[in-house]
């Protein structure tokens, strides 16, 4: 193991009840890789960023980040050591306001050091990363979808992530909606923060990666640049099916 | 936490602040005008009550991990002290520190399983702690509890009524205050966010395990506290202490000032001790009328009555939005 | 001493079987519905009293005054989840906290009605069965049977008929089970109103050997809550298995160690187990 090792997943697998949603998973990350993970519902990815941010345990399989096996540390743990995520179904603080959403990642980062600044001048900041400073004070049960998802959002980045894992970020969105977040998740990147993209919508997940893993079954099939993948025989056959395979190769 | 937001609020702050010194200054004063010690008694259980639904609060109010046995921390105490003051002869204050001891420790026997507990789990759990100690107090062990006799003959810290009331008095204030401050700093907001999401707490980077045990511990500690100045002041400790209805009880006063606010739990305390120990007449009827009440604000009011202000101030401000167009 | 130990151990399966009933009840509410019914004591205590009603008080036979307990109770279930659970459903801590206080409010319109003091059912069926080391009263072994043939028939319900199969889908998943059709609201309402049932059908076969009293549903709800906890929720054969574990664990601390720590033995064991396994004995990890 060395230094330079962003994240390495090592044979990593998670059983549930005998099905194996996660089979002897492998690969790398690097830093500052914009990664996109993409595969059919089922397909394990959820788990998968279950696994890397503590959330649920392995059944077998390591997981070091920065040459460090964090294999059973907890969740709030992996966030100090720099890997932050959202949830694809979204966990706002729904009697809370936004910017207190996004203060409480900020009072938990002030603690551990990362920020100077008060916390709610950073999460104002974020905010206007994010695009949602106008809505500061809204509670966040009163938000539309879109907003909710840019909040998960900024209430990760207000952990001072070095690793961010986003999970279907763009579910639900309407097509300018998506263009907006599109943007909003290209300018993070382009600051410095490793980021890990589970999605749904091909076309923005294409637009995004540098890299895209294809999950199926539990177990990667294709990782390679956008259009490696696309061109995959068996990347293909999952989404399409057999039939599907047959039809677009003539 | 610096959260303060306009001049608006600050006026609000002044004016809780007012309605404070005005009820301390009334509180202090009524012993002066008020020949009844039966009113004093009253009052002192108030005061004991509103510690012991405060303290409720700070772990379901806040965490929103549900204790369906918070007697059991009042009751504990409250059995530590009078058996280690009346048979094993401690002095009190010995045996009130045994007894705060006892509801930290049992804080963490019931918390620390609680913590990987989620919703039923963990009610069903805390319920089951509580009763078993009501069996133990009631049958198993009642050549140590004394049963339905209780253990007789505490020793008291101040004699008579007047000096009982200003020592509740006080320990009251400081037991709110400090409960109060914690809830509305940094720790508190955190406890909510927990309430409001866990594994979204978690993400956010909170331990959530260390937050949670935090809460329970103070939630037994001045549960436990409340239990053991009843235990002076009766000077008899019955299995009353340990029973569902004073469990239930907790949640009624909290319900009904507003769960969450510490200061709404405490006027629902104070508010139905008075209402239920002041007309005697009642007391017959007192369970069933605490629980009706329970099911009318879950349904119709679920916010207590705290709640009732910010809709007030809500329609104000709503008003003063209208005015400005 | 063996046949000392055989005896006891049936006469707590005997037992075990209808606080496995009872526990079924509350875990039926729970998979259809995610929701912990704490009044499931009260309509234990309900079923005990109606059926002393009719039975004692109407005079009516013991099958009868049975049957009629519970179709009542099955009612009152459909009306308290209509008017009281229904409205705030999906708020799990105002449904603790209600059905903590509705259980209070049964139980203290029992005092009113019946009184606060302690009753007795006479048993339906004298006579005895010999079995080695003493012997078993036959109404036992029947109420033991009644109860069997009731987790029989609930087991066929939920295999084979349209509404079992409608509260597995919704147990399932709400969403889905309301798009294909399924009017959950209803599914949820009925299985509250069986779950009241299960209840007190256990209340009514227990009640010729336990005395009645208003507040006697408290120590069968928690043995319940244990019993779904330690058979993991939701499983049926777990749930069973682990009523007729703790009927047994009962009887025997019972005799060997001391009746007033019996009831207190079980729900040490629940934190013990609880603490060490917090799925419960039979649950699987989420």
């Amino acid at each position: 193991m060395t230094e330079n090792d962003f994240l390495k997943v090592i044979d990593l697998s998670k059983h549930f009840k005998g099905l194996k949603a996660v089979d002897e998973v492998n690969f790398n990350v690097d830093e500052g890789e914009f990664l996109g993970i993409i595969g059919p519902n089922g397909a394990g990815k959820t788990t998968l960023f279950n696994l890397i941010t503590g959330f649920l345990k392995p059944t077998s399989g390591r997981i070091y980040f920065r040459g460090r096996d964090i294999t059973g540390t907890k969740p709030h743990e992996r966030v100090k050591l720099g890997i932050a995520r959202t949830f694809q179904v979204t966990k706002p603080f729904r009697k809370f306001t936004v910017v207190e959403n996004v203060i409480i990642s900020a009072l938990i980062a002030k603690k551990q050091g990362k920020i100077q600044e008060h916390e709610r001048d950073f999460a104002m900041e974020v905010l206007e990363k994010v695009d949602l400073a106008h809505r500061t004070d809204v509670l966040a049960e009163n938000l539309p979808h879109g907003e909710v998802k840019k909040l998960e959002i900024a209430r990760a980045l207000a952990t001072k992530p070095e690793l961010l894992l986003l999970d279907e970020p763009f579910s639900g969105l309407t097509g300018e909606e998506v263009e907006t977040l599109q943007d909003v998740i290209k300018s993070i990147h382009k600051n410095g923060i490793t980021v890990i993209l589970i999605e749904h919508v091909l076309k923005a997940c294409m637009a995004l990666s540098e890299r895209i893993i294809v999950l199926n079954y539990g177990k990667i099939i294709a990782d390679g640049t956008p259009q490696q993948v696309c061109m995959d025989r068996q990347v293909i056959e999952a989404y399409l099916g057999k039939r599907g395979l047959e039809f677009a190769t003539g | 936490m610096r959260m303060e937001k306009t001049k608006v609020s600050a006026g609000i702050l002044e004016k809780k602040y007012a309605a404070l010194i005005a009820f301390g200054i009334i509180a202090a004063i009524i012993p002066l005008i008020t020949p009844s010690i039966y009113i004093i008694h009253v009052l002192i259980l108030a005061h004991i009550f509103v510690i012991y639904a405060a303290s409720w609060d700070i772990l379901t109010g806040y965490t929103g991990q549900l204790n369906l046995g918070h007697a059991m921390f009042f009751g504990l105490s409250a059995y530590v002290v009078a058996i280690t003051n009346t048979m094993l002869n401690l002095p009190l204050l010995l045996s009130t520190i045994a007894g705060v001891f006892s509801a930290f420790l049992l804080s963490l026997l019931v918390g620390v399983p609680c913590l990987r507990l989620r919703g039923p789990y963990l009610a069903i759990t805390t319920f089951s702690f509580s009763w078993i100690l009501f069996l133990l107090a009631s049958s198993a062990m009642i050549w140590l509890s004394g049963g339905e006799e209780g253990v007789r003959g505490v020793k008291t810290f101040v004699v008579g009524s007047v000096p009982n009331y200003y020592l509740s008095l006080v320990l009251m204030i400081l037991s709110v205050y400090l409960l109060y401050r914690i809830a509305s700093s940094e720790t508190g907001l955190i406890l909510k966010a927990i309430k409001e999401d866990e594994d979204a707490a978690m993400a956010c980077g909170i331990d959530t395990t260390r937050y949670k045990l935090l809460a329970f511990i103070l939630s037994g500690i001045f549960a436990g506290i409340a239990g053991a100045f009843y235990a002076q002041y009766m000077r008899i400790v019955t299995v009353d202490v340990v029973t569902l209805e004073l469990s239930a009880s907790a949640i009624t006063f909290s319900l009904i000032g507003g769960i969450g606010t510490i200061v709404g739990p405490a006027i629902g305390a104070y508010m139905l001790t008075i209402l239920f120990e002041g007309f005697s007449w009642l007391a017959d009827y007192r369970i069933l009328i605490y629980n009706l009440i329970i099911v009318a604000f879950v349904l119709f009011l679920p916010g207590g009555l705290i709640s009732l202000k910010e809709k007030v101030n809500k329609k104000r401000k709503m008003v003063i939005g209208n005015d400005r167009k | 001493m063996i046949e000392t130990l055989l005896s006891l151990t049936i006469n707590g399966v005997l037992i075990g079987g209808l606080y496995a009933l009872a526990a079924l009840g509350l875990t039926i509410v729970l998979g259809v519905m995610r929701v912990i019914n704490v009044s499931h004591g009260a309509f234990y205590t309900l079923g005990a009293y109606f059926t002393f009603l009719f039975s004692i008080m109407l005079g009516m036979n013991y099958i009868t005054s049975f049957l009629l307990s519970a179709l009542i109770v099955f009612a009152i279930g459909v009306v308290y989840e209509r008017i009281l659970i229904k409205p705030i459903r999906k708020e799990e801590l105002n449904v603790l906290i209600l059905t903590f206080a509705g259980a209070f409010v049964i139980e203290e319109i029992v005092k009113f009605t019946f009184g606060p003091r302690y009753r007795n059912i006479p048993p339906y069926l004298s006579g005895t069965v010999d079995i080695p080391g003493g012997s078993v009263d036959i109404q036992r072994v029947l109420s033991f049977a009644i109860a069997i043939g009731i987790v029989a028939m609930l087991f066929i319900i939920l295999k084979f008929t349209k509404i079992g199969k409608a509260m597995r889908m919704v147990a399932e998943d709400e969403e889905v089970a309301g798009t294909l059709g399924i009017n959950v609201d209803r599914v949820q309402m009925f299985s509250f109103g069986f779950g009241a049932m299960l209840a007190a059908s256990a209340a009514a076969l227990l009640s010729p050997i336990y005395l009645l009293y208003p507040s006697m549903g408290w120590d069968p709800l928690l043995k319940a809550f244990a019993i779904v906890i330690f058979g993991g929720m939701g499983s049926i054969p777990g749930t069973v298995f682990t009523g007729i574990i703790f009927g047994v664990a009962e009887v025997l601390t019972g005799y060997y160690i001391s009746p007033t720590w019996k009831t207190v033995v079980p729900f040490l064991l629940l934190i013990l187990i609880i603490s060490i396994k917090p799925t419960g004995l039979f649950g699987e990890e989420e």
